[in-house]
């Protein structure tokens, strides 16, 4: 269970997390819903220990991991996956080895990388793919590569950064299938950062949306039509809901 | 006029905590080094393989030009038999350690600066963390360590190559013959000419490989930041070695 308790964080000038409490409990995927810039992908650092808070605390399975010594938090992050927004493949490694970093690193021997690599890839439907590099993908498969690399360490949690930004609407959509799928082959834990409100309807169980640092709702993805909150009709309206 | 004065003492201050800071974790992540090889070699690949041709063109034009200017200098109160331990004074003391240290600082410590920088900005160094890998241990230790290998292999290298051209330019222009250019090295060679030079080059090699890491590893605003960053490691880098080589020169060569 993830457990972020009353979160404070400023960068600059700004308060970016003002109070932020949120509990994300085990086998559920919550979606984090927001306009650009109100401090989605912050929160989402912050659950992985890439943050710091500035005051408040992120209880991981038990453990404050703002509190904790790094090898601490190392061995906490195993617990995780995570899809950057952009992918953050390594540009001079092919797609095997970006998906295979993390257990090479951990050390594991060569036949079980190999396999739980292609499994991992197979995953994502990208057979095939482990002898190309990043710069020889399109969008939607770097996408998909991030997300096979953070599955193939099996972890506990998977925490996606926006993850349809910047695709075409088909091409978000596989992905969104693709999230769902885990979802239910896996079921794993999941938080999904987003300001597609459609992509949260179809991939998550709870919804929270987060305004100006606060979360404003937290519901179960049934109840999103009950909300009278301006800012969630605003995306209701706009994603042609209501 | 204060407030640039303080401005420029806060940001001295600041360089100087960051680069602090970077070298201790690097030096904690020794302890993994097992885990290095792999990276290390990578990087001493980049660092001194892939550095040899410039290398090679920036040593054998500068010992042809030292060969030709000693020549002109000592041509009217000294025997030219002095041609080939002046050159290779100048070369070891030197000409080597500086001009190869400055032409690694423009083609490595921009390399380093620049990777490292865009890893920062595309959240790869991020992506490193999240996978529980240290990214000092994966990332900086190699290249600082493959600085501090390889700038003295290639200074070596660059002093051989140095004094070679050194000698075919004084048979060719100067018309000394090459065993006579070769026993003047001989006849006043120093060891502590050679390994003075050899101690500058590791300094030389950890500032640039330390500085192009250290303004990568914290690269901030997109591509403005990573080709600020590439700048500022160059600068400072060809700074630092300037004032190091004099600083190391008075330390080895002052007595």
């Amino acid at each position: 269970m993830i457990e972020i308790r009353d979160i404070h964080k400023r960068l600059g000038d700004k308060e970016v997390l003002r109070g932020i409490s949120l509990t994300i409990n085990e086998g559920e995927t919550v979606a984090i819903l927001g306009r650009s810039g109100m401090g989605k992908s912050v929160l989402l650092k912050h659950i992985v220990g890439l943050m710091k808070p500035d005051s408040g605390q992120v209880i991981v399975d038990g453990v404050d991991i703002t509190r904790v010594k790094r090898k601490k938090l190392f061995e906490i992050r195993r617990l995780f996956g995570f899809v950057f927004q952009n992918s953050a493949l390594f540009d001079s490694f092919t797609v095997w080895k970006n998906v295979a970093l993390p257990l090479i690193e951990a050390g594991y021997d060569i036949e079980t990388i190999d396999m739980r690599v292609k499994k991992a890839l197979s995953m994502v439907n990208l057979e095939g793919t482990e002898d190309l590099y990043p710069a020889e993908l399109s969008g939607g498969m770097m996408k998909r590569v991030g997300i096979a690399r953070a599955l193939v360490g099996d972890p506990k949690y998977l925490l996606y950064d926006e993850p349809t930004a910047g695709l075409d609407p088909v091409i978000a959509d596989r992905i969104n299938d693709q999230i769902l799928y885990l979802k239910e082959y896996l079921k794993k834990t999941a938080v999904v950062v987003t300001h597609d409100l459609r992509s949260a309807l179809k991939i998550s169980d709870k919804i929270a949306l987060l305004t100006d640092g606060v979360i404003v709702t937290f519901i179960r993805k049934e109840e999103i039509f009950q909300v009278e909150h301006p800012e969630m009709r605003q995306f209701l309206k706009a994603s042609g809901l209501s | 006029m204060l407030d640039a004065l303080i401005n420029f003492v806060s940001e001295v201050l600041e360089l100087l905590g960051g680069v602090s800071d970077l070298t201790v974790k690097s030096i904690r992540s020794l302890r993994d080094i097992k885990k290095i090889p792999g990276p290390l070699l990578e990087q001493m690949n980049n660092f001194g393989v892939n550095s040899v041709p410039i290398v090679l063109f920036t040593s054998v034009f500068t010992g042809m030009v030292t060969a030709v200017q000693i020549a002109y200098q000592i041509r009217d109160y000294a025997p030219l038999d002095l041609l080939g331990a002046g050159v290779a004074k100048m070369v070891m003391m030197e000409l080597g350690p500086v001009l190869t240290a400055l032409v690694i600082a423009g083609r490595m410590g921009a390399g380093i600066a620049a990777e490292l920088g865009t890893m920062r900005v595309t959240e790869q160094i991020d992506a490193l963390e999240c996978m529980a890998i240290d990214p000092i241990r994966y990332l900086v230790l190699p290249r600082i360590l493959s600085g501090i290998i390889m700038v003295p292999i290639l200074t070596v290298f660059a002093i051989t190559v140095a004094i070679t051209g050194a000698a075919f330019v004084s048979n060719v222009v100067v018309d000394l013959d090459y065993t006579t250019f070769f026993q003047g090295i001989k006849l006043y060679f120093v060891p502590k000419d050679l390994y003075g030079g050899l101690i500058k080059s590791i300094f030389f090699g950890l500032i640039v490989s330390l500085m192009g890491s250290y303004y990568g590893y914290y690269a901030k605003g997109g591509a403005t930041g990573v080709g600020k960053a590439t700048t500022q490691a160059v600068v400072s880098s060809s700074l630092l070695i300037l004032l190091m080589d004099y600083v190391l020169g008075v330390f080895l060569f002052g007595k």
